[in-house]
């Protein structure tokens, strides 16, 4: 029933989505034509290409012959180089969804230690340097921090290679070594958010009786955080991490562009600049996607970390 | 108590919260003895400091902002004075505590039958399963219902009643020497209350336990104890056996809260003897006897000196004021 819910949710939202994106680049200035021929095009080439891409007709009949097509699984081809869609969001989404997972592991292997210390003891030395820090590199936008690490690890200490992908499935450690610094980018600027969430449900589970009882059944304090207290406290936590990836998944533009990844972000905006509107049509869709079916996941993970949330 | 040590013998205990408000004094230098097989109530109303001390006798209260002070002695060896670790390895398995609310006093995210088997696992050096096998032995006697469905629930799957029986169990689950009862009856309705009251009484005698049963409730204390301490702005202000305390209560603030009690026997309409005013402020309590604001026999002397507890000679009955009801013996 849930999932049935959730389904027809998702369904509602990518329509919505797609029909507002579709209408929003028909508003933008300037088109394919004009991207593909040049400025300087004859007016017999140029209505002939319009033609043929059935710029020609109105916005809501493209729309819905892209979205019939796209209903029959064909998402159509780009306008410029004729590449299918499908296949373009196979190569950059992979790269992408790299880029997320090792930036959201950095993330979490980071601010869960921190948060969870954090509210051992609030205003604590670890407290007030945790919350410097993650504050501090949130404060850097994330083109300066790119830029930053950048410099740091590959130009001055040379550990990191500073731009170019590896594949995961050709050599992994090398994977791992070109996704590290743009990982670690997207991370810095997550941490401050999710040391705040978990410290204060920390806090709050702190409070609570049952870790009273727990020292009284003579619990050791470490035990309590790690055991008692942190599943409890995660649901916050779980929340904003579904929301940045979520948002990562579609929004890594800069990231990409800083170093110089082939992820979705990148196509996004070629294809942007290019008015290749199926295939933008495509990385939208793409992302309205990831965010529903991460919320999603998130939602079907609060009743594991919570028994009291599965029953009504 | 007379040739035997006692279990627990708490000498001059002070417990004090540095507040922006200035100095609390929770808990203002009490002294008590209790024996490893009797019941001893601790009875007070909100504020009186009596969790407090249940806490601090058990070194649970934050270190920061508190100062305690005196000892502790438990079969001799002073909690007062022991680190985190030695402290720890005593909570648990040789002293262990129920708490007032069963619905928060649970883990919410762990099955009562790991709760249970976590004190074994923590004391005792148990494989899981055998920490599993106990746990459930121990779920069944106090008295859990359909134990091997019940100990894979979770505590929101069970009623008050079964939750703070499941508390009971955990807190015997090493055989402790002395339980301290925190208001174990106040959160549970009426029926449930006596069930709980019976079921501690019966494994503290069981087991031959030290039990400290802290109340508010007169008849909460009235009914399965052996001696009663009557607190009052974080002092005992009366202690005495049971049936001697309600026979020939000394301390104007015991008898007002026996008054206090509606009696079936009262015709209709009897005003309930309340007692005016409200408990003082613990921040700057004053010279003389707490309760003297409140009690209806003060007079000069009570509000400038604090009336030291004296006890009646040949009993085990102590009480300060300068003015006990029905005279000096």
């Amino acid at each position: 029933m849930f999932i049935l819910t959730r389904a027809l949710q998702l369904t509602v939202v990518l329509f919505v989505v797609s029909a507002l994106t579709f209408l929003l680049l028909d508003l933008l200035p300037g088109d394919p034509v004009h991207a593909i021929l040049g400025l300087r095009a004859t007016e017999e080439a140029v209505a002939r290409l319009t033609a043929e891409l059935s710029l020609d007709q109105p916005v809501h009949i493209r729309y819905l012959d892209w979205l019939g097509a796209a209903l029959r699984g064909d998402l159509g081809s780009s306008y410029i180089n004729h590449v299918p869609t499908a296949q373009a969001i196979a190569e950059h989404l992979p790269v992408t969804l790299q880029l997320v997972a090792v930036s959201q592991a950095i993330a979490l292997a980071i601010a869960v230690p921190l948060g969870v210390y954090s509210a051992h003891r609030p205003n604590g030395w670890v407290d007030r340097l945790a919350s410097g820090f993650t504050f501090a590199t949130l404060s850097v936008p994330p083109f300066m921090m790119g830029v930053l690490l950048v410099f740091v690890f590959a130009v001055t200490f040379n550990v990191f290679p500073a731009t170019g992908y590896t594949s995961f499935g050709a050599d992994p450690a090398q994977a791992l070594r070109s996704l590290f610094l743009p990982a670690l980018t997207l991370a810095l600027g997550s941490l401050a958010v999710y040391v705040r969430a978990l410290r204060a449900d920390m806090i709050a589970t702190l409070r609570q009786d049952h870790v009273t009882t727990a020292r009284a059944k003579g619990v050791p304090a470490r035990t309590i955080l790690w055991r008692h207290a942190l599943r409890s406290s995660s649901l916050s936590l779980v929340t904003v991490v579904a929301l940045h990836v979520g948002a990562l998944t579609g929004g890594a533009i800069l990231v990409e562009q800083i170093f110089a990844l082939p992820g979705i972000g990148q196509l996004t905006v070629n294809s942007i600049f290019q008015h290749d509107y199926l295939v933008l049509q495509s990385c939208v869709l793409v992302i309205a996607v990831s965010y529903v079916l991460v919320t999603f996941l998130a939602d079907l993970l609060y009743p594991l970390l919570d028994p009291r949330t599965r029953h009504g | 108590m007379t040739d035997q040590a006692p279990l627990l013998k708490v000498v001059g205990l002070k417990t004090f919260f540095h507040t922006p408000r200035g100095i609390v004094r929770a808990v203002d230098g009490v002294s008590f003895e209790l024996a490893g097989d009797r019941t001893l109530a601790i009875l007070g109303e909100s504020g009186s400091g009596k969790t407090v001390l249940a806490r601090s006798i058990m070194g649970l209260l934050p270190r920061s902002g508190v100062t305690r002070q005196g000892s502790v002695l438990y079969k001799g060896e002073n909690l007062a004075e022991m680190g985190e670790r030695e402290l720890r390895r005593r909570r648990g398995a040789d002293i262990a505590m129920v708490f007032q609310d069963p619905m928060t006093s649970l883990n919410p995210v762990h099955r009562i039958g790991r709760q249970v088997g976590e004190t074994i696992r923590l004391h005792r050096r148990v494989s899981r399963g055998e920490a599993r096998r106990r746990s459930v032995t121990l779920l069944r006697s106090v008295g859990i219902p359909d134990v091997e469905r019940r100990a894979r629930q979770y505590p929101h799957q069970l009623s008050g009643g079964m939750r703070q029986r499941v508390m009971i169990a955990m807190a015997l689950a090493c055989d402790p020497g002395l339980v301290l009862a925190d208001e174990p009856t106040t959160a549970l309705d009426v029926t449930a209350q006596d069930q709980i009251l019976t079921l501690l009484a019966a494994q503290r005698a069981r087991r031959s336990m030290g039990l400290l049963l802290v109340t508010h409730d007169l008849g909460v204390a009235a009914g399965r104890t052996d001696e009663i301490a009557v607190m009052y702005a974080g002092r005992i202000v009366e202690q005495a056996p049971t049936e001697r305390l309600f026979a020939a209560a000394k301390m104007p603030y015991t008898e007002a809260l026996m008054k206090s009690i509606p009696k079936l026997s009262d015709p209709p309409h009897t005003r309930l003897a309340a007692i005016p005013g409200r408990p003082p402020d613990l921040v700057d309590p004053g010279p003389g006897c707490a309760f003297a604001p409140r009690c209806r026999y003060s007079a000069a002397r009570c509000a400038r000196e604090a009336p030291p507890l004296r006890t009646i000679p040949g009993t085990r009955h102590r009480y300060a004021c300068w003015h006990p009801v029905g005279g000096e013996s």
